[in-house]
């Protein structure tokens, strides 16, 4: 969803999705509060960060948004993806039943997601390398299967962290950017959201496109 | 058992962590006390002998109600000659159905370390004290309370009210809920049933299956259980992980639904709060101050061994209800997830004939066999048509072969669709029951796809938050909030993760002893929006969903839950009075609003007039004559009525002094006539709420405190010892002098003593 907010120029929603128990909570809170915790509660429905990062020295505000592991609900879901312009996936190194379960969520971001939603595949818990159970090299060969961007992190070690979300935030940036309606020398304009997004329901495309307006 | 043996040697711990904050709790305001204290022990050891002879007349008049089970007056009377210690005991025999003694006697007796005695076992009529416990829960006495858990266990219904058929109940429940982990809880290693059975066999009978299936779903639970309230010691302890992960998996199982992120936060609490009360009752018995009638009947009560099951009915209870939340039992999208499913399904008649070797264990108790037999069959025919189902299942995977996992085949998929058809129509024709209890509303037509929390949520929205507040209202629908982004979580943990533990318990006091199919919880969720209302009608999305996904925890409880009985029953709370009331007034005022200045103004002259008037549903005010009433409702008793109008006097003098602060920083010109009004009202609630809310709600107003303030707060002690020395009503200018005092916690609990002492006299001049 791109909205301009009274203070800030652009607003990214992004999306946090993986397994339970493979560190979403830990990486987003890595990301916006530099904070590390070994006891942490279970994330129960929505939770929710922001940060502003600076790309071409503009800011950006970006909107974290993260979920429990193990709800896969569509009360939530469709709430919890409409609007989302980024999308991370995340499993866990240690742990190879979360990798073999990303095609369950590529497909859940197939179904609720838009089209063009920029989508990066970590690997957390990198700092574990003598349980390391899922390859480097296996990662990357299905990442390039499903034309998304790869990347290895630690949220303990903050590893790769910082390098991951303004990874994401600058891919979807460019992206927007090559619209021809969006103008770059202007900061006044707002950018009216004319890409192709299908949603499966027509009332809230149709709510939207209100809003924009 | 050895699981069990081990928690014995961690009583330690258990003891730290209780009388730790007990210590906290007390710490502050020992010094008062023990100057009170020792009046109270004079007057204690004066009225003893009265109270003997009272104790014989009542025994005398009531000869039907003693039974062998419960505690008789006469062994009571005849042991308390021998120890100075019972005329304590005596003291509270006595004057157990007023609440209000018993809680000042409660608190005196912690300071001379004596532990408190169940008012549960000393009272044969079960009405008035079922009403009296619900007053406890809601002022917060449960707090200090070492029964706690007894307590819940009676708003839940587990334990009925009469107290001597406590033992009969507690002996069915632990009975059931042994035969549901033996059933359930398999572990092929100590079972010899099938020389046949082999650990790696695939056949779908076979125990050695469904018990690697379940060490993978405790996996699965073992992540949630392990991130259980970090901050709590307690929690820590890998029995506590053990014990919890197996009351969830035989949960799960029993009722034939997945595991779902959040049940772990429903049951910690409560091994916390029975774990707290069996560590207290096993101190009790070291130090040998409980009598032995007593101890017989909390022995049983007060179990170890039996620690599990007291928690697992106490979970099924309230699992119940909160299960409408929770999304229902998940289509299968796989093959490999319907194999494991069948097997749990397919498991049911090994553990069958488990119960039937049970039953021929157990011949020789034609009862028992009966029972057993009733069982069997109830379970046979629950899930009789299941296993047909998957009995035909089993002949379309046996051509597919058993090692072949695909994801999906066309019949498989058509499969699906049906059973997704099916749970539709069952859902349509079975409504939440939520819906119905907690709203009196019409019942909506629901909608088609699962609701779990959603439409709940939507309609505490539509009809609550539209109706108190409706500029909240809009301006979360402005924002595209939807109430399920942070709603879900609160009404799923019941605010388990808003509040910190004492906190937390404190509240769940009130949604047990409110026990309608939790109707306390979406008036508690309202009370919690209504308190950040200022705030979130100013911020934008993103502040206002941060703010509400992080509820602040400076915020004061107890406000809360009056403004939620208030908001629930407006008849019988009072809505609680606070400066913050004050601020939000002006607050709406500043936006522009004129339908809030009409009910602002419609407010004020309430507080002038002082009456009631049906036409304004937000309407705060009471009538004396509906608390009145209300006040007969809880005290049945006529002998107790003199008792009462001196404790009103008191209680009168004590509102005018919260009133008249409150009128005259917030309203000057009015300030005479409400004087002269609200010392004819009598208002016992509003005590309470007026002390505490005054007193912590300055706490985090106030600055860091001055030398003005320590002087401010000595005049008020004076000020105190003047109301005890005269206990008659004081004059108007007496009170215009008294403005700038500030009322503090431990003047309030010196006042409470105040009323042993009138009490006591006016016992005397009965006599």
């Amino acid at each position: 969803m791109i909205r301009k907010d009274s203070n800030i120029g652009l607003l990214f929603k992004i999306v946090l999705i993986g397994d339970s128990g493979v560190g979403k909570t830990n990486l987003r809170s890595r990301f916006t509060n530099d904070e590390f915790n070994l006891e942490s509660k279970s994330t129960i429905g929505v939770d929710f960060a922001t940060k502003n990062v600076k790309i071409d020295g503009k800011v950006v505000k970006a909107q974290i948004w993260d979920t429990a592991g193990q709800e896969r609900y569509r009360a939530i879901t469709s709430a919890y993806y409409r609007g989302a312009v980024g999308a991370i996936l995340v499993y866990d190194i240690s742990k190879p039943h979360t990798f073999l379960n990303l095609n369950k969520w590529l497909e859940e971001l197939k179904e609720y997601a838009s089209d063009d939603v920029i989508i990066m595949l970590i690997g957390n818990k990198c700092d574990l390398k003598h349980l390391r159970c899922v390859l480097t090299e296996d990662a990357t060969r299905y990442a390039k299967q499903q034309g998304i961007s790869f990347m290895e992190t630690s949220a303990l070690d903050s590893i790769n962290v910082e390098e991951a979300f303004n990874q994401t935030i600058r891919d979807i940036y460019y992206l927007i950017s090559k619209h021809p309606s969006f103008n770059m020398n202007e900061t006044n304009i707002i950018p009216t959201n004319n890409l192709p997004i299908q949603e499966p329901n027509i009332k809230q495309s149709a709510k939207r496109k209100f809003c924009c307006t | 058992m050895s699981v069990l043996n081990e928690l014995q040697n961690d009583d330690k711990f258990g003891n730290s962590v209780e009388f730790s904050s007990c210590k906290q709790k007390y710490s502050s305001t020992l010094l008062s006390r023990s100057k009170v204290s020792s009046e109270i022990n004079e007057a204690l050891s004066l009225s003893s002998s009265q109270m003997i002879i009272r104790s014989v007349k009542r025994n005398v008049k009531k000869p039907n109600q003693i039974s062998g089970n419960t505690l008789s007056d006469l062994n009571w009377t005849q042991s308390s000659s021998s120890y100075s210690r019972e005329f304590c005991r005596l003291f509270t025999h006595t004057i157990s159905s007023k609440s209000d003694m018993k809680t000042e006697i409660d608190c005196v007796r912690n300071l001379i370390n004596l532990q408190p005695i169940t008012p549960i076992t000393n009272i044969s009529n079960s009405s008035t004290l079922f009403s009296r416990l619900i007053n406890y829960a809601i002022h917060g006495h449960l707090r200090v309370c070492h029964f706690r858990s007894i307590c819940w266990r009676i708003f839940l219904n587990i334990l009925p009210n009469d107290v001597s058929q406590w033992s009969k109940q507690l002996k069915k429940d632990r009975e059931y809920f042994t035969m549901l982990n033996c059933r359930i809880n398999i572990n092929p290693h100590n079972n010899h049933i099938k020389s046949d059975d082999h650990p790696l066999s695939y056949s779908r009978t076979s125990l050695w299956n469904k018990y690697f299936y379940s060490l993978k779903v405790k996996r699965l639970i073992a992540k949630d259980v392990n991130r259980t309230f970090p901050k709590v010691e307690y929690f820590h302890n890998q029995i506590i992980h053990n014990i919890m992960i197996d009351l969830l998996y035989i949960y799960t199982e029993h009722e034939n639904i997945s595991y779902q992120q959040g049940m772990h936060e429903i049951l910690a609490p409560l091994l916390f709060v029975l774990h707290c009360d069996l560590t207290a009752f096993e101190h009790v018995v070291e130090m040998k101050i409980i009598p032995s009638d007593l101890w017989n009947d909390l022995n049983y009560i007060m179990n170890k061994e039996y620690f599990q099951a007291d928690v697992y009915m106490m979970f099924a209870k309230i699992m119940n209800s909160v299960k409408n939340w929770y999304p229902q039992t998940k289509l299968s999208t796989y093959d490999h997830d319907k194999r494991i499913r069948r097997r749990t399904v397919i498991g049911l008649p090994t553990a069958i004939t488990l119960l039937k070797s049970e039953a021929n264990s157990t011949s020789d108790d034609p009862e028992q066999t009966r029972m057993v037999t009733n069982t069997i069959q109830n379970s046979i025919d629950n899930n009789n048509s299941k296993y047909f189902k998957i009995y035909y299942d089993n002949n379309n995977d046996e051509l597919d072969g058993e090692d072949h996992e695909e994801i999906k085949n066309d019949s498989e998929g058509d499969e699906v669709i049906e059973k997704y058809e099916r749970q539709n129509e069952d859902e349509l024709k079975q409504p939440d029951c939520g819906n119905q209890h907690t709203f009196h509303f019409d019942q909506q037509e629901h909608s088609k796809h699962n609701c779990s929390g959603d439409c709940f949520l939507e309609q505490i929205h539509k009809q609550l938050l539209l109706r108190h507040n409706s500029l909240l209202y809009n301006h979360l629908k402005k924002l595209e909030i939807s109430p399920k982004l942070f709603g879900l979580k609160w009404i799923r943990l019941l605010f388990g993760h808003e509040f910190p533990l004492q906190d937390l318990l404190y509240i769940w006091d009130c949604i047990f002893a409110i026990n309608n199919n939790l109707a306390f919880v979406p008036y508690m969720y309202l009370s919690m929006l209504l308190r950040l209302a200022p705030t979130l009608i100013k911020y934008e999305f993103t502040e206002c969903l941060t703010l509400l996904m992080n509820y602040p925890t400076g915020i004061d409880v107890t406000y809360l839950v009056y403004m939620a009985l208030h908001l629930y029953k407006p008849h019988s709370y009072n809505k609680p009075s606070n400066i913050y009331d004050y601020y939000s007034i002006f607050h709406s005022i500043t936006f522009g609003d004129d339908d809030n200045n009409n009910n602002n103004n419609n407010n004020n002259n309430n507080n002038v007039t002082n009456s009631k008037t049906n036409d304004i549903p937000d309407n705060t005010g009471c009538s004396s004559n509906d608390n009145y009433n209300y006040d007969v409702k809880t005290t049945n008793n006529d002998k107790n009525d003199s008792d009462v109008d001196n404790i009103d006097k008191i209680i009168n003098i004590e509102n005018s002094y919260s009133d008249s602060n409150n009128n005259v920083k917030n309203n000057p010109i009015s300030s005479l006539p409400s004087l002269s009004n609200k010392l004819k009202s009598k208002i016992k609630n509003a005590r309470f709420s007026n002390i505490f809310n005054s007193y912590r709600e300055k706490t985090n107003i106030d600055n860091p405190i001055t030398n003005t303030d320590i002087i401010k707060r000595s005049k008020t002690f004076k000020n105190r010892k003047q109301v005890m020395d005269i206990p008659k009503r004081r004059s108007l200018a007496d009170l215009a002098s008294s403005k700038k005092s500030i009322h503090i916690k431990s003047n309030e609990e010196n006042i409470r003593l105040s009323d042993i002492m009138i009490s006591t006299e006016s016992t005397n001049n009965n006599n």
